[in-house]
């Protein structure tokens, strides 16, 4: 251990000499740059050019490959795209670069595919300059680029053809399978990126769901070796950039100025090819050198293409730090990292004036800025946005209907928790909506639990919620729970994913633990938030039950942090709904310019076990998730304080809590049979339809009950705490018994337990109340025309 | 003899200590607190144990008055290691005994006293270069949300608190 220590201790003058060296570079560097760019700007502004968007043939292709010693790949590939060619019967054109082979490929192809047109070079261009010799040589208005270790699958070339029909189309790429399925598929075709932290984040994403099903969907770059583009815009940016010279991130490059020109780089799962990934370059240069060539071409590319000025300062001036960050790599020692991370910055300074000169002549095209052309081939809806052209639709059921992508925190599921309430709204929506649901689960084996939701015909997409490994929260602007269980973040990445990926017209967002991670997320669509609980009239509510001065103190306190959380976070929704008044009231107590909708919570009353108002024993019921505090609190105020009065009127009388994940306080409860802790209970509706009374002795937390319409629903007597009655328009003796305090709710209990015409009473006029006012229908009614208003501008403008 | 027994470890390890302290003090009565999830697996052994749930009910502060007042005269505290974090590792130093042994995987005894910090400064420090830097960054992001960060919040949540405290929602009524 001391050993390591002192290695670390050895190492750390090094590591901040590399950072100071990086520094002294990049630093005047961004003084530079900034000062060119400003300088610039009004050259480039002056001399301001578009291309004008023409139609072009997109029947046939000049399909290019480019081969050094790679015969043996060849063998594969030509007979796949001579299949392909002669299916498609458009009038293409094959051309193979020879980069100077010594396995007789010039000769092998003479004698054996005399259909393909041959570029020998007399040595090794690599791949920029051998696509750029294998272009000279093309003749038709789309240029296909594969790699020679490619086998491209039948149906591979009309697709991609299909997408270059529309003239503001630059590029379609394909979808890229590997001929081992067993291996990661790090190259998929579907590719997003992002400037972020200063430094660039490249991926290959799998297609989503409405990726696949979509014709076309955005991508941030068409790969050089499976995806076809269109000449005329090929000429225009000027081709493949010598700037990448040898390989790799060249036709990144070339996708990022098309978008940076507005122009849109697409996708297709429809084209497919499988690939023998990196079976040339570095099987012949070595794993070091090409990563080190790819590293080098990553500081280019950021001088060269990214000229917003916040996100150009971040490069700049972050690149010490990110260096360092860079550097700590498995499987090297973090000299040995410096080292490559040095040697990659000190070969791209030579190609520095090259790059700026490009970076100044490129402006004058531009029509998007980095941020949007980021978020038009990142997101579907973004690009939906921004470009304003459709790529195709997705068949939504019903006239009228709409792709809804609703966010929850937690996978709603009948009988377990509160969810059901959106398990129910969702059931209906999908019934003329096209609705994707995204929901974090707790542990991987809940995704079963997402079966019933997909028979109804929903998408559903999930996530691991994982717990938040960074520190942070250092002035408790979020709420402790919030920030170690909703704000990993792996769990942000899942959901701007979601959001990427879905084809939506509109996003409804449920529970603020999905509102704060969707919050700071680029909006691309209105948003709705569907506030189940006000994080606010909790805490307050928490509060005023704590005794002691710290304890009120610290209550204090975190209703004024869950205040100010729950404001930032509302305050970034285009609509919100509230499924209480109470609730309703306090967000626009926060945010007294916005109208927060009141729309409650609707139950299924047909086909309900009916509540059988002669109960053999006493059984008062009480029905909680007990991982919501509020429900611990009542379970025990209902045994401690409640029961024994109940019981020196009822002897007989007995307690029964029913609900998943009792913790040690509810278990304890359980004591002389008076009490019986049931747990989860399969068929919940009979259980409250066996019981003599319900009983809901909630004193905190916020937001609708579902229990008391559960109750209501199977005609259940119940006698509620006013905290418990909110969002339900019950009045107290005519649909339920409603008492605050501990006398007058056993006084309740006593009565109801005694008195089996009121029982019958009570649940007769309750379960025509929720029949009349609380179906699921007319609340998804409402939830309807909140979207309706929403997407016609009414509020969302 | 009374001895408060904290062996929040793994199930093995607590097992043997527990051997090991029955051995050493033999006819004492032993207040052991053990996991939750290793009371049924360790319950053969602890017979005759006053068997106590390694969660704090009713609060940290309550708790360790509770201990506190039950003067202890040997608190004998497994220090292991591991990933997880254990409080009680760090309650058996301020529970109140006359005496505190702590000891290792090696069942090698130290006695140690908080207000000493040489007799656990130098475990302690074998321990945190163990532990990951983001373990640590952790670490020393919770010692400042609770003492600088809460005193900052105060101040800056200070609006967000009047702003709840008087506002009011506006009137929507037709």
């Amino acid at each position: 251990m001391a050993g390591r220590l002192l290695g670390l201790l050895a190492t750390l003058p090094l590591l901040c000499l590399g950072a100071l060296a990086v520094a002294l570079v990049a630093w005047p560097l961004l003084v530079l740059v900034l000062l060119l760019d400003l300088l610039w700007w009004p050259v480039a502004r002056a001399t301001r050019r578009r291309l004008p968007l023409l139609p072009r043939d997109a029947r046939a292709a000049s399909i290019v490959t480019v081969s050094w010693n790679g015969k043996h790949f060849l063998q594969v590939l030509l007979p796949s795209l001579r299949a392909e060619v002669l299916r498609d019967g458009g009038d293409h054109q094959v051309v193979v670069v020879d980069n100077g082979s010594t396995d007789g490929t010039v000769e092998w192809l003479a004698r054996e595919h005399p259909w393909v047109e041959v570029v020998a070079l007399p040595e090794n261009r690599y791949f920029v300059r051998g696509n750029r010799a294998g272009v000279a040589a093309c003749t038709r208005d789309v240029l296909v680029f594969l790699n020679n270790d490619m086998e491209v699958k039948p149906g591979f070339l009309t697709p991609l053809l299909e997408g270059l029909r529309e003239p503001a189309v630059f590029a379609v790429a394909a979808e890229v399978f590997f001929r081992d399925p067993a291996r990661r598929r790090e190259e998929t075709g579907r590719t997003r990126g992002d400037v972020e932290g200063g430094w660039l984040k490249l991926a290959h994403v799998d297609p989503s769901v409405d990726e696949r099903q979509l014709p076309f969907v955005p991508t941030l770059w068409a790969g050089g070796g499976s995806a076809a583009f269109c000449r005329r815009m090929y000429d225009a940016l000027g081709g493949f950039d010598t700037l990448y010279d040898p390989f790799y991130l060249e036709d990144m490059g070339l996708s990022y100025q098309a978008w940076r020109r507005g122009w849109s780089v697409l996708f297709t799962a429809r084209s497919a090819v499988v690939h023998e990934h990196r079976g040339t370059s570095r099987k012949a240069f070595g794993d070091d050198y090409v990563d080190n060539v790819i590293r080098r071409n990553q500081h280019l590319f950021l001088w060269r293409n990214v000229t917003d000025p916040v996100r150009t300062a971040k490069v700049l001036a972050l690149l010490p730090l990110s260096t360092l960050a860079r550097a700590r790599r498995p499987a090297r020692s973090l000299l040995a990292g410096l080292r490559f991370e040095l040697r990659a910055f000190a070969r791209a300074l030579p190609r520095l004036p090259q790059a700026l000169w490009k970076r100044c002549a490129s402006r004058r095209h531009y029509a998007l800025c980095d941020g949007r052309a980021l978020a038009a081939a990142n997101s579907i809806a973004a690009h939906r946005a921004i470009q304003g052209t459709d790529l195709g639709t997705l068949d939504v059921p019903g006239i009228g209907g709409r792709r809804i992508l609703v966010l929850s925190a937690r996978l709603p599921r009948l009988q377990h928790d509160g969810s059901w309430v959106l398990f129910r709204r969702l059931e209906v929506m999908a019934r003329r909506h096209r609705v994707t649901l995204f929901a974090f689960l707790d542990d991987a084996q809940q995704d079963a639990a997402a079966a019933p939701l997909r028979a109804l015909g929903i998408t559903v997409l999930t996530a691991v919620r994982e717990r938040n490994p960074l520190p942070g929260n250092l002035h408790h602007g979020v709420p402790a729970r919030i920030f170690r269980d909703y704000s990993a973040p792996a769990m942000r990445a899942a959901v701007r994913r979601a959001l990427e990926g879905t084809d939506h017209d509109l996003v409804q967002v449920e529970y603020l633990e999905m509102a704060h991670l969707v919050a700071s997320l680029p909006r691309w669509a209105p948003r709705v938030y569907v506030c189940h609980e006000s994080l606010t009239v909790a805490a307050a509510r928490d509060g005023a039950m704590r005794r002691g001065a710290l304890a009120r103190v610290r209550a204090a306190f975190r209703t004024a942090q869950a205040a100010r959380f729950e404001r930032r976070v509302v305050d970034r929704f285009d609509r919100v709904i509230a499924l209480s008044a109470v609730d309703a009231a306090a967000l626009e107590r926060l945010l007294p310019r916005r109208r927060v909708a009141v729309i409650p919570s609707g139950v299924v009353v047909d086909g309900l076990p009916v509540h059988a108002a002669a109960a053999a024993a006493p059984t008062i019921a009480f029905v909680g998730y007990y991982k919501h505090t509020p429900n611990v609190d009542a379970a025990q105020w209902l045994v401690r304080e409640i029961l024994p009065l109940v019981r020196a009127e009822v002897p007989d009388a007995r307690v029964r809590l029913i609900g998943r994940d009792a913790p040690a306080a509810v278990a304890a409860l359980q004591g002389d049979g008076a009490v019986e802790v049931a747990g989860f209970v399969p068929d919940l509706a009979r259980e409250l339809a066996d019981a003599t009374v319900v009983a809901l002795p909630l004193r905190g937390g916020g937001g609708l009950r579902g229990k008391l319409l559960e109750a209501f629903a199977a005609a259940c007597p119940v006698v509620a705490t006013p905290i418990a009655c909110e969002g339900v328009d019950v009045v107290d003796g005519r649909h339920c018994l409603v008492a605050a305090d501990a006398r007058t709710f056993a006084q309740a209990l006593v009565r109801l337990l005694r008195d089996r015409a009121l029982r019958r009473e009570l649940g007769a006029a309750a379960n025509a109340l929720v029949r009349e006012r609380y179906s699921v229908d007319a609340t998804a009614l409402a939830f309807e025309r909140v979207h309706v208003d929403l997407l016609q501008g009414r509020v969302f403008a | 003899m009374k001895i408060a027994l904290f062996a929040t470890t793994e199930a093995a390890p607590a097992l043997a200590l527990l051997a090991h302290v029955r051995q050493r003090h033999p006819g004492a009565a032993i207040a052991a607190f053990v996991r939750d999830e290793h009371r049924d697996e360790l319950a053969p052994a602890l017979h005759g144990c006053d068997v106590r749930r390694d969660k704090p009910a009713g609060g940290r502060a309550a708790f360790v008055r509770a201990l506190r007042r039950e003067r202890f005269d040997l608190a004998v505290v497994a220090w292991h290691g591991g990933e997880r974090f254990q409080p009680l590792r760090l309650v058996a130093l301020v529970c109140g005994a006359r005496a505190v042994v702590a000891v290792d995987e090696a069942m090698r005894e130290r006695q140690v006293a908080l207000l000493r910090p040489w007799t656990w400064a130098g475990h302690a420090l074998r321990r945190l270069a163990q532990v990951r830097a983001v373990t640590l960054l952790r670490a020393a992001a919770a010692c400042y949300r609770a003492t600088i960060g809460a005193v900052v919040a105060a101040v800056w949540l200070l609006p967000s608190a009047l702003r709840w405290r008087f506002g009011r929602a506006p009137d929507r009524r037709p």
